[in-house]
């Protein structure tokens, strides 16, 4: 059995803590340990035991806390704010090298990973923006109707898949 | 220790990572005349906080070599002076440095 909760389901016999460290970015044991105390989900409740009033008392304390989404967004935009103003750790990130100092003698690869990766502004995750204005230089360049339709429908998944 | 300050010390500890209960980091600078006279300020003092009033004065900071100028603006509240300026050159072998500047 699974339970659908903002766009996520979890399994019927998963944690109700681990849910939220697992599923939800930005959310740690500590704030999950927190969010299960002031609800009153005990230690070891499952998430199949939530009944509907639980579900909306944690869609509500959740908006507390940015999570998910926001969360990733909120990141990003201290790394690029950094980058712009151009200090030493906007570089370091730029770089994709390790920010705090560490060595890079050995052992980056830490650094390289979450650099280059993940939180990486130019590479992964503004695609599909870049699709959108790239969309009409596409069409003027090869002008069939095909090719825009074909763009189109590529635009609409990618912005469905964005919002 | 009093909570109220232990609680005031968490979110400076996000902030500013330093306790609040100190005030920033400063180093003696000569803000008001280079205010009056639009001249830099030169200094060494890279672990300087830069405050609110600083915006839009030129600084003069020291990387260990020489003076690197450094033009504050608004963005830049709250961040040490040595920050933007690094200390360290990135390798590069003096084949590719002659091709870079030819």
């Amino acid at each position: 059995m699974t339970i659908r909760f903002q766009g996520i389901s979890m399994r019927g016999n998963a944690l109700v803590k681990l849910v939220l460290v697992n599923r939800f970015t930005g959310l740690g044991r500590h704030n999950a340990e927190r969010i299960c105390a002031k609800l009153g989900f005990y230690p070891r409740m499952r998430a199949h035991q939530l009944q509907e009033p639980d579900l909306l008392a944690l869609a509500k304390e959740l908006q507390g806390y940015t999570v998910g989404e926001a969360y990733t967004n909120s990141v990003r935009d201290n790394i690029r704010s950094k980058r712009i103003i151009g200090t030493f750790a906007g570089r370091r990130h730029a770089l994709g090298y390790p920010v705090k100092g560490q060595r890079t003698k050995n052992n980056g690869l830490t650094a390289r990973r979450h650099n280059r990766g993940q939180w990486d502004t130019e590479k992964r995750k503004f695609t599909t923006l870049r699709q959108l204005d790239l969309a009409p230089s596409v069409s003027t360049v090869v002008g069939t109707w095909a090719v825009n339709a074909a763009v189109r429908a590529k635009v609409l998944v990618d912005k469905i898949r964005f919002w | 220790m009093r909570p109220t300050l232990i609680a005031q010390m968490r979110v400076s500890s996000v902030q500013m990572k330093r306790s609040i209960w100190k005030p920033p980091y400063l180093a003696p600078l000569p803000i008001a005349a280079a205010k009056k006279n639009n001249t830099p300020i030169q200094t060494t003092a890279r672990s300087c906080m830069i405050l609110p009033s600083f915006v839009g004065l030129t600084f003069q900071v020291h990387n260990g070599l020489e003076y690197l100028s450094v033009t504050v603006t608004e963005e830049m509240v709250g961040y040490k002076l040595g920050e933007f300026v690094p200390t360290r050159k990135r390798f590069s072998f003096k084949g590719e440095l002659k091709g870079k500047l030819r």
